[in-house]
């Protein structure tokens, strides 16, 4: 690393001599940083089919994603995606332009409205 | 953007003109921001089969992002991954799991098959300042 930059130490920390695990921060490493965020939703009504909802964006590349999204219809509890039960499997697809969420449900699981939420980073995954 | 803030640009860009990609750090964007790490474990009572699961209070008063790994022992294959891991109650494998509310992160684990000793799993959880509900 060049000689500058920004250093932030934890609490009790002497900046000038900490190592990287007791920085806050430091630029000599990449951060995430979100470039979009926002809300999906899904209506499954019957098993075993596929259901899709797509999001865009215009990075013109595939951005990390990662999404959160209920194990039951409006149930407020989240999992993160790629999830799958005996109830359930939500898988996403990243592209240069969208990402697309999908959701299936076996036999025993429950038809309803499925929401989501994720975050697109500006880092690519290639 | 308004006309202030940070930015902070890869070795060889100028931060003047670089693109997003080529930034280390920007205001533009904000980051994930941890709350928490911590470590919790859910124990499957020798012959048992019902799902166990250990809830962890977060006390952000919403749901926020997470993110959860879990030691797996599988026939002495040690190793940790995403817990969200196997999905067969009845081929053997545990199905491992998480998911996050408005008061905790909760952790579970099934057995398919009952095993003659109690089964300690670890979590390893990373809770995030940023809210997906």
């Amino acid at each position: 690393m060049a000689d500058y930059g920004i250093k932030i130490s934890k609490e009790g920390v002497d900046v000038k001599t900490a190592t990287d695990e007791q920085l806050a921060f430091s630029s000599k490493y990449l951060v995430s940083k979100v470039v979009q965020n926002g809300t999906f939703s899904i209506n499954v009504i019957s098993p075993d089919t596929d259901y899709t909802t797509t999001i865009y964006h215009n990075l013109g590349y595939r951005p990390i994603c990662i999404a959160f999204a209920d194990t039951t219809p409006g149930g407020g509890k989240r999992s993160m995606l790629n999830t799958h039960s005996t109830k359930a499997m939500w898988t996403m697809k990243i592209y240069n332009d969208s990402v697309i969420f999908r959701f299936q449900m076996t036999s025993s699981g429950t038809p309803g409205v499925y929401n989501g939420y994720y975050y697109l980073f500006v880092e690519s995954i290639d | 953007m308004g006309n202030y803030g940070i930015k902070i640009s890869k070795v060889g860009s100028d931060v003047k003109t670089a693109t997003d990609k080529n930034l280390i750090l920007t205001s533009k964007y904000p980051i994930f921001k941890i709350h928490t790490i911590g470590t919790t474990t859910v124990t499957v009572p020798a012959n048992s089969t019902v799902t166990q699961s250990t809830n962890v209070a977060h006390g952000l008063g919403f749901t926020p992002a997470a993110q959860v790994f879990v030691i797996v022992n599988e026939a002495g294959d040690i190793f940790k991954t995403n817990a969200q891991y196997g999905s067969g109650y009845a081929n053997g494998y545990p199905a491992i799991g998480w998911f996050v509310d408005s008061n905790n992160i909760t952790c579970y684990v099934k057995h398919g098959i009952a095993y003659g000793s109690d089964i300690v799993y670890t979590f390893n959880y990373i809770i995030f300042y940023e809210r997906i509900l």
